[in-house]
């Protein structure tokens, strides 16, 4: 046990203090900023997941690999900012010459604002964003401060956050976890597979059909979603932005 | 006489014409009128007697109630009539031939079980107790084959209980010159322990009790009903009476309390482990008795160490536990009746969700389960409590040697209770909770009404005095004044008792708050069951009757005897094995069918002497005839 | 009175303290201290989904698993020698009101006709057991200690102060054995995991795990009010009945604090080790219980 203690005063104290404005890596690929004379086309044949619509870059299907950022550092840049979340998926498109997200105007209702509980379902991903959401818990990043907290059982949850594309497999698992959590109950998708599907949104393991029903609040992309993106979203519904 | 005992002895005639209604109605009738009798001599007269003469050598034979046959007297008479109307309806269900045979046995088993409270006269009482034993084993019987096995245990037990029971009533003869009662005051130990034995075969105490756990699954549950609830009181009514005749000392209170506390905790060990639902009450009776043993033992652990509040408490705690047993055993085995008539079966590991489709009888039981859990709104909780508070007075003791029997009581009592609220609810978990098992529980359903009304009323007992304890204790407290017992301290119980009335109705009324908020506030949905989102789960994936004891066999293998075997295997890589687990009663399974069976195969050692041969039969005569002879002159 | 606001706000706030202290152990921010309120406010504004399988048990047990460790908290002593409720013999009813909210929880489990909660039921009655007898027994002890008859006064009565070294030397035992029933009964380390997200190995959380909504709200409420009436009982076996409101709190903050940072340090035990562990309790109630016997008596 002395060891331990021991251990414990050689790690000090390592939280972050505000993970809502805590500077990050210059080198963290956050939100893309396309110039106003991109040409998305070119960008598109470049893009592993086609994710340059007409409209502009659609950031639910960006896996942030930064092939295009590469070739051409004229036409988009990866900024460090993390905070990349929206409430719709039409909001996720960054047009070219947009500096910002716009706001989030969803907004928890009041009795979620210092106490909201999540289940997560891994739905066939490759569990990267699943260790990030588990990197959002440690000693680090510590979303548990905002009041949230991940809980075992979908009936104790208010609020699913779903990872992964979504399988053939693991569809009646998720429409039965989901149908476990009681009213009122909101819906988050983490991660450019549970947006879009990503990488394996052709694939024909795939099945979708759950989003079709229903309607998520919240969207956070990444590829994986940053812890940092993580908690800034989720805080961001729970007490308005 | 008493006129309500001739009224019983009329309902036989309807009984042997098979008519149940009349000998039913009689019966209640009959009870009514003993019922006031017995609440006359209860609460007025002290004796009400008359003297039957008798040829010699019976002799005067002396017909007197005192307080303690009228305090079990109004018992029967409470619980005879209700297991005969449950047992008309129950019979209604189960169309057999021998109806008429089996209402007369009920009838004078009944009989025979009052007669036994008014006679005071050994061979008299020997006469109804034989009596009574006979006309049970035809009740548990019921004119089945396979009852036959089970029947003739019960039959050849309490015989043996007899065989004890006469020998001691011979010797008291001896000792004091008189058949009567009153004559067991000169009795010296030998003659005591013979009687109290023989009472104890019947009580069903520790190693005496085996033969409870095999009639009672076999027999119909009015007749279990009967016989665990009042039957099994006899033996304790014997025992009181001796008690309450004798003075006992403080090493033999020490041995009372080691049998008793050895059988409450050999019968809850044996329960935890029972599939079988009526074997489950059998073994629970077995328990209670083991309480309310000890609730005697107290009692007179107070009498000896000169503590009269303790004194006080373990008499009134075990008088309230007898009462209060008869009445929610009696209907937890209706209860069993009515599973039994509606999935076919008393298996507990087929059962499952019959709450669903059986929710009043699933309400009461719930109620009867409570009780016998001893938990707070229900009588079980009043008795135990009062046992409890007795061994709270020990402290007050100048001897160590009075303290620490009381401890050990305590300490045993404590466990017991916490293991047998695992049992019950492991029971009605499995039975009621839960998704069904088989296609017969999905299938099960309420029965009629008749059925159910004996539960109600035993339900509504329970419940009754379980919040408002003092309805009891003032049944009890004549009994506790012809004790001797301090009534200053009685006079405080009952204000205690009042005082938990209170405290049960601020429960209830933050119970009722709570639940009014509840249903205003809360929108409900349905949902399947939560697994994790397995697809295919089954009912068979819910806890068994054996998974759910499996923590506490960590402690208690030693006290569980289970005999498994491996019955088949095939091929090098086994494929399938057939497994078969026994869970086997301590004294019946392991002393006295291994010891039958040694003096079997010594006597099989003889056997090619019943050759059948009218020869050799001659020739062994003559051989004894010749020792005999050498015997009887060569020792001149 | 002072008891009643005890019993409605203290129990969540100091469960918040446990919270604190491990956050500050491992060196997170953690959650904040009125962290158990708030979930306890919003779970009561949820909706709630019930089983297929469940009967009215469901609904009928979290709100009288409530309404009876209440009912107890009302005989319980929060520093002041007067309760709400007292008379002779009462911690008889205490107990067996705890008992009565654990056995209609267990049995509500058993409703929904899940095999986790079969499971967990099964290994929390079996801790439990144990328990039963040592509490009785650690009573008895007290009584032939202090000579009192209701558990408030008999908690009123007895503390590390008064009376001689054997005095100490009881409250102390008997402190440390009403630490552990409080382990076991609110299943904190090392008998049980509260934050083990695995179904497998809960055992008191996976009881509940078909609550949802106002019923889950209830049992998190009567779980944390379980452990303030244990830890009520040994702060005042170490200070005197009468003395500063503040030093009583003190205390009251030290065992949760003190079970934070055995939660920091330990991980729970193989359940077997932790069935014999549940032995502990007994054991130390029946030493105590000699050492006084031999202490107060003298003869045979």
């Amino acid at each position: 046990m002395l060891h331990l203690l021991k251990a414990r005063l050689k790690h000090g104290y390592q939280a972050i203090p505000d993970p809502l404005t805590v500077g990050i890596d210059p080198a963290f690929p956050g939100l893309p900023e396309l110039a106003r004379d991109a040409d998305l086309t070119l960008l598109n044949e470049l893009c592993p997941t086609q994710a340059f619509t007409p409209q502009g870059l659609d950031l639910g299907r960006c896996i942030f690999c930064g092939l295009c950022s590469r070739k051409y550092p004229e036409m988009i840049t990866f900024t460090p900012n993390y905070k990349m979340a929206a409430d719709s998926r039409e909001k996720l498109i960054m047009a070219p010459g947009q500096t910002a997200l716009p706001k989030i105007d969803f907004i928890l209702p009041r009795k979620f604002r210092y106490s909201f509980a999540l289940r997560s379902v891994s739905a066939a991903g490759c569990n990267a964003c699943e260790m990030e959401l588990g990197a959002s818990n440690n000693v680090n990043f510590d979303i548990s401060r905002y009041g949230v907290e991940t809980v075992a059982s979908p009936r104790h949850a208010d609020g699913l956050i779903l990872t992964g594309p979504i399988s053939r497999n693991m569809a009646d698992a998720l429409a039965e976890t989901w149908q476990a959590i009681p009213e009122p109950k909101y819906l988050i998708l983490c991660g450019a597979c549970a947006l879009s599907g990503g990488l394996f949104a052709e694939s024909e393991a795939s099945d979708r059909a759950f989003l079709k029903h229903w309607q998520a609040c919240l969207y956070i992309p990444g590829c994986p979603a940053h812890p940092l993106s993580i908690i800034s979203a989720i805080v961001s519904i729970m007490k308005g932005s | 006489m008493s006129i309500g005992i001739l009224i019983l002895l009329i309902a036989l005639i309807p009984a042997l014409w098979k008519r149940s209604d009349f000998f039913v109605i009689l019966w209640i009738l009959g009870s009514a009128f003993l019922a006031y009798e017995y609440m006359e001599v209860l609460y007025s007269r002290s004796v009400q007697d008359f003297i039957l003469m008798m040829p010699e050598p019976v002799g005067s034979v002396s017909i007197a109630l005192n307080k303690l046959s009228a305090f079990f007297g109004v018992i029967f008479s409470l619980g005879l009539p209700l297991g005969m109307f449950y047992g008309h309806f129950y019979l209604k269900e189960h169309p057999s031939e021998s109806l008429g045979s089996h209402l007369f046995w009920l009838g004078v088993m009944g009989l025979s079980m009052h007669c036994l409270l008014w006679v005071r006269h050994s061979l008299i009482f020997l006469m109804f107790w034989e009596l009574m034993s006979l006309s049970s084993f035809f009740c548990v019987l019921f004119s089945k084959r396979e009852n036959l096995e089970a029947g003739l245990n019960y039959l050849i037990t309490m015989q043996l209980g007899a065989v004890f029971l006469i020998a001691g009533f011979a010797l008291a003869y001896i000792q004091s010159g008189t058949f009567d009662f009153s004559g067991f005051e000169k009795m010296n130990s030998l003659p005591m322990y013979l009687i109290l034995i023989g009472f104890a075969f019947k009580a069903g105490v520790f190693p005496f009790a085996s033969w409870l756990p095999q009639a009672h699954p076999v027999a119909p549950a009015h007749v279990s009903g009967i016989m665990s609830s009042m039957l099994v009181k006899t033996g304790f009514y014997g025992i009181l009476l001796i008690i309450s005749i004798n003075h006992i000392s403080l090493l033999e209170i020490g041995i009372f309390c080691l049998v008793f506390s050895i059988s409450a905790f050999w019968a809850v060990c044996h329960l935890l482990n029972e599939r079988n639902l009526k074997r489950v009450l059998a073994y629970s009776t077995v328990e209670n008795v083991g309480i309310a043993g000890l609730g005697v033992c107290a009692g007179l652990l107070g009498l000896q160490a000169n503590l009269p509040n303790m004194a006080m408490l373990g008499f009134t705690g075990a008088f309230l536990h007898i009462f209060f047993h008869s009445i929610f055993k009696a209907q937890l085995f209706y209860s069993s009746g009515n599973i039994l008539l509606a999935t076919g079966t008393l298996d507990i590991d087929e059962m499952g969700a019959l709450a669903k489709g059986m929710p009043r009888t699933a309400l009461m039981t719930l109620v009867g389960i409570m009780a016998i859990c001893a938990l707070p709104l229900t009588s079980g909780f009043i008795s135990e409590f009062t046992i409890f508070k007795a061994m709270f007075e020990v402290p007050d003791a100048v001897h160590l040697s009075q303290i620490l029997p009381g401890l050990m009581i305590l300490g045993v009592l404590a466990f017991i209770g916490a293991l047998a609220i695992i049992a019950f609810i492991r029971i009605y978990a499995i039975v009621f909770l839960g998704s069904p098992r088989s296609p017969a529980a999905e299938n099960a359903r309420e029965l009629g009404r008749g059925i159910r009304l004996p539960i109600a009323v035993l339900s509504l007992a329970i419940l009754i005095t379980g919040i408002l304890p003092n309805v009891a204790l003032r049944f009890v407290k004549p009994l506790i004044r012809w004790f001797g017992l301090d009534m200053a301290y009685f006079a405080e119980l009952q204000s205690l008792m009042s005082q938990i009335s209170y405290v049960y109705l601020i429960l209830l009324a933050l119970f009722a708050l709570l639940y009014i908020i509840r249903k205003l506030v809360v929108k409900e949905k349905r949902g399947a069951t939560w697994a994790c989102a397995y697809p295919k789960v089954r009912p068979r994936m819910q806890s068994s009757s054996i998974t759910y004891v499996q923590p506490l066999a960590y402690f208690l293998k030693p006290f569980m005897y289970k005999k498994t075997r491996r019955l088949k295997e095939e091929g090098d890589f086994t494929s399938k094995v057939e497994y078969d687990e026994q869970h086997l009663d301590a004294v019946w399974d392991i002393i006295v069918r291994p010891l039958s069976r040694a003096i079997f195969k010594f006597l099989s050692l003889f056997s090619h002497i019943h050759n059948g041969k009218t020869e050799s039969y001659i020739t062994w005569s003559l051989a004894f005839l010749v020792l005999l002879l050498i015997w009887v002159v060569g020792f001149r | 009175m002072i008891n009643i606001l005890c019993i409605i706000f203290f129990p969540l706030v100091f469960m918040g303290l446990i919270h604190r202290v491990k956050a500050i152990m491992v060196g997170r921010k953690g959650k904040s201290l009125w962290q158990n309120q708030r979930d306890f406010i919003k779970l009561l504004q949820k909706g709630e989904v019930l089983s297929v399988n469940a009967t009215a048990i469901t609904r009928i047990a979290p709100v009288l698993s409530l309404a009876a460790t209440l009912t107890a908290a009302l005989f319980v002593p929060f520093l002041s020698t007067r309760t709400l409720l007292c008379f002779r013999g009462d911690f008889i009813l205490v107990i067996y009101l705890l008992t009565l909210s654990k056995g209609i929880m267990a049995l509500a489990a058993m409703d929904s006709g899940s095999s986790f909660q079969g499971m967990g039921t099964s290994r929390e009655l079996s801790f439990t057991a144990f328990l039963e007898p040592a509490f009785f027994l650690i009573i008895a002890a007290l009584i032939i200690s202090v000579g009192a008859g209701s558990l408030s006064a008999i908690f009123a009565l007895q503390n590390l102060v008064s009376g001689g070294i054997w005095n100490v030397f009881a409250s102390l035992f008997i402190a440390i054995a009403l630490y552990i029933i409080l382990l076991v009964e609110s299943c904190r380390v090392p008998f049980d995991d509260p934050a083990t997200h695995l179904e497998l190995t809960m055992i008191h959380e996976v009881m509940v795990l078909d609550y949802s909504g106002f019923s889950l709200a209830l049992i998190h409420y009567t779980g944390a009010l379980k452990i303030f009436i244990y830890a009520s009982l040994i702060s005042h076996l170490i200070i005197p009945a009468g003395s500063f409101f503040g030093w009583y709190l003190l205390i009251l903050a030290g065992v949760y604090i003190f079970t934070g940072v055995l939660e920091s340090l330990m991980a729970r035990f193989r359940m077997n080790r932790n069935l014999e562990l549940v032995l502990v309790p007994l054991s130390i109630a029946m030493l105590t219980l000699t050492v006084l016997l031999v202490i107060n008596m003298g003869a045979w």
